[in-house]
């Protein structure tokens, strides 16, 4: 049964990741493999955010905060000679983890939308304290000298040994966070959502559990941010906006909140939507605002529940 | 103090705003007993489970637990010192099948706090599939497993909370009102299973209105009114008292 769904997880998400090189050799347009490599970023982002928000219920309001700590991680190290990808890796395990920790301590004392205001609230500050430090690059932000090394053995700017690393880190990292959502903590996690009344009374510690999940969750953005900061090479105050963390939540939404690959899917349907519109005017927000409120209103599980459906009626059973 | 029991109560005081909910409330739960704790609606009975419990603070007084001070302790810690509850309305985790909810509560008896393992495990399910099985087939519920509790009847729902109060192995049960709302068939049941399976084997304070059961389960009673004990002692005592009839078996009627 375990067996059976993380191979089932690694082949959707290789299928998903091989697009982009499938898309790239095909028109012969190496760029078009940053669009994907962006989609896929920005798919272990939002199942980050999905993990706490779908099977936790927490509304994390500054989740995009995560990105730029990881960003600016990566950023500050690279700049200082330190290029080595392992070293980035723990790095920003640690700087997320422990802003995390801060951050989840202070918004889990509150619930509902309280929650929601002080996640973003604490979001804010962050991103005040990067616009308005000169160390940070101020509003400009932080060119990066450096992608992450790996000892010599790939070349960071080859778009096609580029795209490979991206994606097998996204597709590692996925699977992880996919593999936390059905582990028996998962399950606890779901169990303290669900009733907190009936899972303190069964001995279950809430608070606790769910801040587990809220650090866990941030480390998993923060080394997206790595990936972003790698991809474009820069650290953007923008990244840790309010903006950005409701486009995570919108990503979550439209994919489908509460379902494993519903980030995944949501980040190719908006960034591909948005990359289409984006051509046609710089107003597609417009176009693209009307859609996601339909999609929302009749697609209450999202694009995975259409396809979850879908797959039913073909007779297959998925997650 | 001669003899300590598994749990006391000791000078509880709650108020909330005006209200006086409950006012130098002593009580003692002796190892095996089943005690009853009657009173008319409002007389504070819920008031005093919550604070057992954890889920309300005291304003004075202490709980003791196992012999242990649970004053000032959280919930799930008092949870985990032996003390299970089911509430006057139902709480189940909704989202989850009727399985689920009995697995959570056997994952809870092997070890509620937070380890390592089960973030890489998912073998809880497995593990347990089979214990899931008998326990659902105990408490009248194996056809329902792949159910959500809402879709059960209020019959159902009761048992399976119970099924998750009682799964866990709990030192001590607190019931609040668990034959409420249930048929008289349904409620028969309830009671003969109490009776046989749970009386003797577990230290039960009941909450209840039928004046049957609360007699013929009960080792002793306490009598709460507008959050003052009127009287505890063995039924046949409560019964015959002029106190305990005037302020409250007389309005029996009423409810
Ligand atoms: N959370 C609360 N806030 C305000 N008043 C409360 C609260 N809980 C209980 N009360 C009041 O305390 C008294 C006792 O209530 P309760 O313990 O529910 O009684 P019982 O369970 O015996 O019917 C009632 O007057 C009730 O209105
Ligand atoms: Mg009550």
């Amino acid at each position: 049964m375990s067996l059976r769904s993380a191979l089932t997880d690694t082949l959707f998400l290789l299928v998903a990741a091989s697009v982009g090189p499938i898309v790239a050799l095909w028109t012969g347009d190496t760029y078009t493999l940053v669009t994907f490599q962006r989609i896929l970023i920005v798919a272990v982002a939002a199942a980050s955010l999905n993990m706490i928000l779908g099977y936790g219920g927490m509304v994390n309001f500054g989740h995009a905060a995560f990105l730029g700590i990881g960003a600016y991680a990566v950023g500050l190290l690279a700049n200082a000679g330190i290029t080595n990808l392992g070293a980035h890796i723990v790095t920003v395990i640690i700087a997320s983890g422990l802003v995390g920790l801060v951050f989840g301590a202070i918004a889990l004392r509150t619930s509902s939308i309280f929650f929601i205001m002080i996640t973003l609230a604490l979001a804010q500050i962050l991103y005040y304290l990067a616009v308005s430090s000169s160390t940070f690059g101020g509003d400009d932000g932080l060119v990066i000298d450096e992608r992450s090394t790996l000892g010599g053995l790939y070349d960071p700017f080859d778009p096609y040994q580029f795209y490979a690393l991206v994606a097998a880190f996204s597709v590692v990292l996925i699977l992880m966070i996919n593999h936390l959502v059905r582990s028996d903590f998962g399950r606890r996690l779901v169990a303290c959502r669900d009733n907190p009344v009936r899972a303190e009374a069964l001995g279950f510690n809430v608070f606790a559990t769910k801040l587990s999940a809220f650090v866990l969750s941030c480390i998993f953005c923060g080394l997206a941010g790595l990936l972003l900061a790698n991809q474009t090479e820069f650290a953007s105050p923008d990244f840790a906006s309010w903006r950005r963390s409701g486009e995570l939540l919108v990503i979550v939404i439209l994919g489908g909140t509460g379902k494993l690959y519903g980030p995944l899917i949501g980040a190719f349907a908006f960034i591909l939507i948005e990359h289409t519109l984006s051509q046609y005017t710089t107003h597609w927000a417009i176009i693209f605002g009307p859609f996601l409120i339909l999609a929302v209103l009749f697609f209450r599980s999202g694009l995975a529940g259409v396809m979850d459906q879908i797959f039913n009626r073909l007779g297959w059973r998925v997650q | 103090m001669i003899e300590a029991g598994i749990l006391e109560v000791r000078g509880a005081h709650k108020s909330f705003g005006g209200i006086i909910a409950l006012d130098d409330v002593y009580l003692s739960l002796a190892p095996g007993e089943v005690h009853a704790l009657i009173g008319p609606n409002g007389a504070g009975k819920t008031t005093l489970v919550s604070l057992i419990c954890g889920e309300q603070e005291l304003d004075a007084g202490e709980v003791y637990i196992n012999r242990i001070n649970a004053t000032r302790l959280s919930v799930h810690a008092r949870a985990r010192l032996g003390l299970s509850r089911t509430y006057q309305l139902t709480q189940l985790f909704p989202d989850l099948s009727v399985g689920e909810n009995i697995l959570l509560s056997l994952v809870a008896r092997d070890g509620s706090r937070l380890r390592v393992g089960q973030f890489v495990s998912e073998r809880a399910a497995r593990r347990f599939a089979d214990e899931i099985s008998c326990v659902l087939e105990e408490y009248a519920l194996h056809d329902h497993r792949d159910a959500l509790p809402g879709e059960l009847s209020h019959g159902d729902r009761r048992r399976l909370e119970l099924a998750m109060a009682i799964v866990r192995d709990p030192k001590i049960l607190l019931l609040d009102e668990p034959l409420a709302g249930l048929s008289a068939a349904d409620a028969d049941a309830l009671i003969e299973m109490i009776a046989q399976k749970l009386k003797g084997a577990i230290p039960i304070l009941l909450i209840e209105h039928d004046m049957d059961a609360v007699f013929s389960l009960a080792d002793t009673v306490t009598v709460l009114v507008n959050g003052k004990v009127l009287m505890t002692g063995r039924p046949d005592s409560v019964k015959a008292s002029k106190e305990v009839q005037l302020a409250y078996l007389s309005e029996e009627d009423d409810f």
